[in-house]
Order: C-alpha cells, then sequence, then structure tokens
C-alpha cells in the first residue's frame, strides 16, 4: 500500500484511531507506527480530538479490581506474598480459592494450589457468597497446623506460565512446580540455582511441565536470607565449571510460606 | 479532573518503580479507564479484568511514557482503547450485540440534544468546542457512525447491519466523516 500519501497517512491514523481499521490492515499500521513518528503525531492528534470531547462519564471500579492489579504485580516481579499479608487485602479471586483449598493437606500445598491458580482471571461472585467465604476462611487458618517452609514464585520473561519453588527443610526436599507447558525451545533450558551465603548451588533444571522433587544439596543451609535464581543455559544446563554460564533471567528471596 | 502535571510526576514515578505513586495515579485515571471500558465492552466483568490488564500494562510500560506524547490521561486512554478494541475483536464474533441481561445499561451517546448533551458540559476550551461544533456539522449518518466506532467499537460490518446500510456505503461515511472532521479542524 502507499503509505507516503500524506492524506492517504492521516486517513489510516484516523481509522486506526476510530478502530476501524481492523485485520491484517491494523497490524501492518501498528508495524508502521513503531517506526514512524510523524504517523504517531497523526494518531496523537485523533485521540486527543476524542478524549477533548469528554463523552465518557468517569465511573470508578468495584475495590476488588486494585486487589487483583497489586496481586498481578506482585507475582510478575516473582514475589510470594505472605498469607497474613494477604487475608487482608484478598480479591474475590482469592477469597474463593481457599475455600477451595480447605481439603487440602498442608498449608505449603495450599500456597502453591493459590499460586498457581491466583493468576487467571477474576470471575466476580455475588456478594452474599464472599461474606460466607470470609467466615469459613478463618475457620481454616484457625485449625490448620502450620508447616516450616519456604517458597517462591517464578515468572520468566517470556514465559505466561509459572513456575512455584517450594523448600522443604524438615525432608530436605526442594519441589518445583509448573502451572503449563514452558514454551521455551528444546534448546534450551533453565537452571534454578539456590543463593546463599555459601555461593550458588545448582538445583537442577526447572521442570517444563508439571513437578519435580530435587533433594537440596549437603552444602546448602536452609535460611531466610536465601534466594532463588533462574539462568537460561542451552540444553542440559550450564556449561560452566561452577554457577550459570547463561544469563540470569530472575533472582527472587525465598517467603516463609505461612 | 486531575491535573497534568501531577499524573505526568506520578507516571515518572511509576516507571521508577514507586508503588505509592502508581497507586495513586490509579486512584485519579482508573474512574476514566473503567468508564471507557464500560463504554466498549458493555459488560462490567470484561470491563473489569480489562481495567486490570491496562494498569498492569500502565505499571510495566510507564518508563515509556514521555511528555510529547500528549497529555498523560490521553496515553492512559489510549491503553484503555486499544486493550478494548482487541478484546471486542477477539470477542463480538462468538456473541451477539449485548442485550439487557446485564447488571447495568449505558444510555446511548448522543449529540443532538443540547440541553441534556454530556458535552455541553464538556464544552470548555476552544479545542474541543471546535471539535464538537464540526462533529455537529457532519451529516448525521457519518456523526453517528464515527461515535459508534470510536467509543463503541463498531467495525465496518457491525456498522452495516446497525444501520442496515451496504457496506461500502457505511465504510465511506466514516471516511468521508473523518476527512470532513479534519479539513473543519484544520480551518
Amino acid at each position: 500500500m502507499k503509505y507516503q500519501s500524506s492524506k492517504l497517512r492521516q486517513m489510516l491514523a484516523a481509522e486506526y484511531v476510530t478502530g476501524t481499521l481492523t485485520g491484517a490492515a491494523r497490524r501492518r499500521f501498528r508495524r508502521l507506527l513503531a517506526a514512524d513518528p510523524l504517523l504517531r503525531d497523526e494518531v496523537r492528534y485523533w485521540e486527543s480530538r476524542f478524549d477533548e470531547l469528554g463523552l465518557i462519564e468517569p465511573l470508578p471500579p468495584r475495590e476488588q479490581v486494585w486487589a487483583e492489579i497489586d496481586h498481578r504485580i506482585r507475582a510478575a516481579e516473582g514475589k510470594v506474598v505472605p498469607l497474613s499479608e494477604r487475608r487482608g487485602q484478598a480479591g474475590l479471586t482469592f477469597l474463593r480459592l481457599w475455600a477451595g483449598v480447605a481439603t487440602a493437606a498442608s498449608l505449603v500445598m495450599a500456597v502453591l494450589l493459590l499460586r498457581q491458580l491466583g493468576t487467571e482471571p477474576p470471575v466476580p461472585a455475588p456478594e452474599i457468597v464472599k461474606v460466607k467465604e470470609i467466615v469459613e476462611v478463618k475457620k481454616i487458618v484457625e485449625v490448620k497446623v502450620p508447616v516450616q517452609a519456604y517458597v517462591a514464585a517464578l515468572r520468566l520473561p517470556d514465559e505466561e506460565v509459572q513456575w512455584t519453588v517450594s523448600v522443604l527443610p524438615d525432608t530436605r526436599t526442594v519441589r518445583v512446580l509448573v502451572n503449563g507447558p514452558a514454551k521455551l525451545t528444546a534448546a534450551q533450558d533453565y537452571e534454578l540455582w539456590w543463593i546463599g551465603d555459601e555461593g550458588a548451588t545448582s538445583l537442577g533444571l526447572l521442570p517444563r511441565q508439571g513437578s519435580l522433587n530435587v533433594a537440596l544439596p549437603q552444602q546448602v543451609r536452609v535460611q531466610p536470607s536465601a534466594k532463588v535464581a533462574v539462568s537460561l543455559e542451552p540444553a542440559g544446563g550450564s556449561r560452566a565449571a561452577a554457577g550459570p554460564s547463561g544469563p540470569v533471567l530472575l533472582a527472587t528471596p525465598l517467603m516463609p510460606s505461612v | 479532573m486531575a491535573d497534568p502535571t501531577e499524573l505526568t510526576r506520578l507516571l515518572h514515578a511509576t516507571a521508577a518503580g514507586d508503588r505509592r505513586a502508581f497507586s495513586q495515579l490509579y486512584q485519579l485515571t482508573s474512574p476514566h479507564l473503567f468508564g471507557l471500558l464500560l463504554r466498549m465492552l458493555q459488560r462490567r466483568d470484561w470491563a473489569e479484568e480489562a481495567l486490570q490488564d491496562c494498569f498492569f500494562k500502565i505499571w510495566q510500560k510507564a518508563e515509556t511514557y514521555a511528555s510529547e506524547k500528549g497529555a498523560p490521561l490521553t496515553w492512559l486512554l489510549s491503553v484503555a482503547r486499544y486493550r478494548a478494541l482487541d478484546l471486542l475483536r477477539m470477542r463480538r464474533p462468538e456473541v451477539e450485540m449485548p442485550d439487557g441481561d446485564d447488571d447495568f445499561s449505558l444510555p446511548p451517546l448522543t449529540l443532538q440534544d443540547d440541553a441534556q448533551d454530556p458535552m455541553a458540559r464538556a464544552v470548555e476550551g476552544q479545542g474541543i468546542a471546535r471539535m464538537h461544533a464540526c462533529l455537529k456539522n457532519l451529516p448525521a449518518e457519518q456523526r453517528d457512525a464515527l461515535l459508534l466506532a470510536y467509543y463503541e467499537g463498531y467495525t465496518h460490518q457491525e456498522l452495516s447491519v446497525r444501520f442496515g446500510a451496504p457496506l461500502g456505503t457505511v465504510k465511506s461515511w466514516v471516511r468521508r466523516g473523518l476527512a470532513r472532521l479534519r479539513d473543519c479542524l484544520d480551518q
């Protein structure tokens, strides 16, 4: 298409903004837009004209929307929010899930499930049900006996799935769980590292799907200051004698699960 | 309406990872984005989900906002608008146009009535008055087609069904409407 003619460019920008430029034409225009500041000016021209009209009545969203946004941001940063904190600010998803995991055998599993399912889009539930579930949650929390463990949720840059790492010091086991198939190619692997006072110790490769139990290496001491990290490696893991050979994608502290 | 200087400051702080600033930004601007999303998506659950997507994106992309990109609120609204358009294009093929089964309904957008016209309240600055006047000068079908496309995400096909007019005809309404609007605004 002839994008050079200025009238045509104006029209395409206008139709892009009104949304009537669709399908392949819209995608093509977006690519052009990324490389063309003058075209971006055209787009902004129309955006501000329409926005200035003020035809849209502002309307505050419901409270729980913010809680969900906050939760997604924390999840994206690979931070696991301690349960004690989450309880007060829970969104609907969280509350619903709490009710769902009432029969789970341990709190660690509960945390894992929460983290895994918590990324799904929320479905609004009727108010009355919500109140009932809050009551139930309190009961569950009081009855459960906490299992001392540490957890971390890992979100990697090019992946939609999330890995959950739980460290069980009593059995010296690390359990890694992923909530869907990973995207990375067969030529590569993600390697999980324990970062403690003693330095970086490999915990093996992140599973591409399902879950994996790993024994904690002898030299690793489980302590609150420890972190886990993930590096991108050639298939099979790091080529270096010690530590990662590829880029480190993420390092995150472990959080006590209770 | 929030002060643009303040919004710009909050956006910059958000880009630097300041959660408190981001929360303030949300408090100040989310009703505007939500109103727009509700208008376009016409379902509260979709609008809420889209609002989450938008603010998640704003948190991640705040550093890409620069003042030459126009007013901060316009930038934020554009994030919401394009998100809504994407969702509509994905979802509308499989659903009928929303009807009365939801928990709210919006009055139709209109420019005709000066007395109750929401725009009459918004007309303050010169530019706004001009856009208003130029829109009002368009033939009714061009203006309605433009407003439905912009504010409710109608495609050419959907406009064609809505107006009972051939596809080629509504395409030219949109195109001519935009061209006339531009000529009028440039005068």
